[in-house]
């Protein structure tokens, strides 16, 4: 599944010194089966980006493509299939259900990749496996992001857009965080896009991009 | 998915809901008592009795006296849509006076006295049979059927007004002695007791083998075997035997006008003399059984032929009416509450929706679809709903308990449970009323799934 990005620039950013930027107001291509890694300081539309690709804003110039089909011309129901089979994104505030169990809020999901590995797999991989009963809201940051990241690589998709993964993790968790994406990513055959506030990152990438 | 502000919503929807679905299916289940009731006490059909009209003035009546049915229109009238079954009234051929003891014991005590007249018809035409209205020859008492709402009468008519009477109740009117004297001079004197108080026969009812019975043993024959000749307007003063008359040269017999003994006035043309003997074993009464929906048509034809009806227990229809305007007026409302508590859910769904706005964009994005978000909500609703459905069927069911104790003390019986067709109802109800709900909240979500995020 490609992307294609031609002269895209959120409302927001119009006024802003884009200049230096490599994906606002150029044309981006976003290739299949890569890992493609973003990288900016904060407020120069990291999430915005993703959250354009994901179909959550429209408050943008330019366009972009899909499977070479025009974003913009997508319907609810079109936007409803690819959120349940085609994309997958770690919101950097997380979004998950505060008031039930970490595990409750892994079933929840509606779909997930039959061929992957199970929620108790990723979580033992991610040492968080003896916290799967416990409320959201009586956990860690860290450990909130890594049952979000077992969320978001339980389902199935074609793009793994994630929000700063690591920011609240260790450098052993987020080592451990990086390889099972990178599997769940190959299993998939899948692309990530991920952003970073740094330019290195425990998970390798094909390509770079700075905004 | 949790709101607490939408609590009082719900539970007032609750609550609209509970009164709604419960006046609604009450209504429902009073309806089926009501029917099994009514039907108890009125077979299927209505009933009529049927005569002849009686026109014009004293002197056009004076000469004819054909107010009898024949065979052929008896044949005519049991051919007509929606009669059922058919039978003639018989009536007494003798004076009756009677003499009720309501004290119970003849002689003790003042007695209503009254001349009276006794009718029969078929046993199939009663509502009630009891077993005390068999009778055979020699019997000492002789069964009588009387009217309800004679006794009605009775109790709320004479008895107030006069001392000696006293109310009665069915019991122990049943048990009051009654004395039947036979002719003019009260020669004769029988027994009788009331064995049965009918709601569907106006008319002093004894069993069609006494009245054959006593018609041929007391018909008084004498006034019918004499006659007054008349010569112009004037009657000859020597009274002539029918005898006499029938051996009358045949060309005097034209033209000749007799009137019988005991009933002077009465002019008959002497050839139709004896049409009119046999007519005394015809019907002037008969009773109809016609099938309820054609009922209103039956009477309309019978108009148009020069009859007269009466509808038997007319009240039927009254109460049939009475219960109907109160089954709707009941089940209307029960029925405007749910629609408002549909309303009230429909507020409180919004309101809950509003305020989980944020969780229902999570799952969407997550890629739950409208329907599973809507499902989710639905979820909360039908546990909701069941408790109120469940609790609207308890209800009902001790609303019934109490109407079946109340009613019981005036001798009716009504089923204990509620009615399959309440159950029926209520499933109905159940699956509309969630249809409508799980409608009313996913189009609630459909802004929200529309909007995507900004």
């Amino acid at each position: 599944m490609r992307i294609t990005i031609n002269q895209l620039v959120p409302t927001p950013l119009r006024d802003a010194n884009i200049r230096s930027s490599d994906v606002w107001g150029e044309s981006v291509t976003l290739e299949n089966s890569k890992c493609v890694r973003l990288v900016a300081q904060s407020g120069k539309g990291k999430s915005t980006l993703l959250h354009i690709i994901y179909g959550l804003r429209f408050d943008y110039m330019g366009s972009y493509e899909i499977e070479q089909e025009q974003a913009s011309t997508f319907s609810t129901g079109r936007w409803r299939e690819l959120w349940t089979n085609q994309f997958s994104l770690l919101f950097q505030d997380l979004r998950l259900f505060q008031h039930v169990t970490a595990r409750q809020n892994l079933e929840l999901l509606p779909r997930v990749f039959q061929s992957g590995s199970s929620h108790e797999e990723m979580c033992k991989v991610l040492e968080i496996d003896h916290l799967l009963d416990r409320p959201v809201s009586t956990l860690s940051l860290g450990q909130q992001q890594r049952f979000a990241l077992v969320r978001s690589l339980l389902k199935p998709f074609k793009w793994l857009l994630l929000d700063e993964p690591f920011s609240h993790l260790d450098d052993e968790n987020a080592r451990r965080a990086a390889r099972l994406i990178e599997t769940n990513a190959q299993i998939r055959n899948a692309s990530v896009l991920y952003t970073s506030l740094s330019p290195s990152s425990p998970l390798p990438c094909d390509l770079c991009l700075s905004l | 998915m949790k709101s607490k502000t939408t609590g009082k919503e719900l539970i007032l929807a609750g609550l609209g809901c509970l009164l709604g679905s419960f006046l609604f299916l009450f209504a429902i289940q009073f309806y089926t008592d009501s029917q099994n009731i009514i039907g108890e006490q009125e077979t299927s059909g209505s009933f009529s009795t049927l005569n002849k009209k009686v026109e014009g003035g004293l002197l056009e009546n004076l000469s004819t006296n054909n107010k009898t049915f024949t065979q052929n229109e008896i044949l005519e009238i049991q051919q007509m849509e929606g009669v059922e079954d058919i039978g003639s009234f018989s009536r007494n051929h003798f004076p009756v006076t009677v003499h009720v003891w309501p004290t119970g014991k003849i002689g003790l005590g003042a007695a209503a006295r009254a001349d009276l007249f006794f009718e029969s018809i078929p046993n199939r035409f009663l509502d009630q049979i009891p077993e005390e209205w068999a009778w055979e020859e020699n019997d000492p008492i002789v069964p009588i059927m009387v009217p309800k709402f004679y006794l009605d009468l009775w109790n709320f008519g004479l008895a107030p007004s006069r001392q000696e009477y006293p109310a009665l109740s069915l019991e122990s009117a049943s048990s009051m002695p009654v004395e039947i004297f036979i002719g003019e001079d009260r020669s004769q004197r029988l027994v009788g007791r009331f064995v049965a108080f009918s709601k569907r026969i106006n008319s002093v009812l004894v069993p069609p083998k006494f009245l054959q019975w006593a018609n041929a043993q007391f018909a008084e024959e004498r006034n019918e075997k004499y006659f007054f000749l008349w010569e112009g307007d004037e009657i000859n003063n020597q009274p002539v035997s029918l005898t006499e008359l029938k051996n009358l040269p045949e060309s005097t017999l034209d033209g000749l006008v007799v009137s019988p003994l005991g009933d002077p006035a009465n002019q008959i043309v002497f050839k139709n003399l004896s049409l009119n003997e046999s007519d005394r074993q015809q019907a002037a009464r008969l009773i109809i059984k016609i099938k309820d929906s054609y009922a209103q048509n039956f009477s309309e034809k019978i108009d148009l032929l020069g009859y007269e009806t009466n509808r038997e227990m007319p009240e039927q229809d009254w109460v049939q009416q009475a219960i109907n305007m109160m089954v709707w007026g009941v089940a209307s409302f029960g029925g405007l509450l749910s629609i408002l508590s549909i309303a009230t859910f429909t507020s409180s769904f919004k309101l809950m929706i509003a305020q989980s706005s944020s969780t229902s964009l999570n799952l969407l994005h997550l890629g739950f679809s409208q329907s599973q978000i809507c499902w989710i909500f639905f979820q909360r609703f039908s546990k909701l709903f069941i408790l109120i459905w469940a609790a609207s069927l308890l209800l009902c069911h001790v609303a019934q308990k109490f109407v079946h104790k109340k009613i019981s003390v005036y001798g009716f019986e009504i089923t204990q449970g509620l009615s399959w067709e309440t159950y029926t109802v209520a499933s109905f109800f159940a699956i509309i009323y969630m249809a409508v709900n799980y409608w009313v909240i996913y189009r609630s979500l459909s802004p929200l799934c529309l909007s995507q995020d900004n």
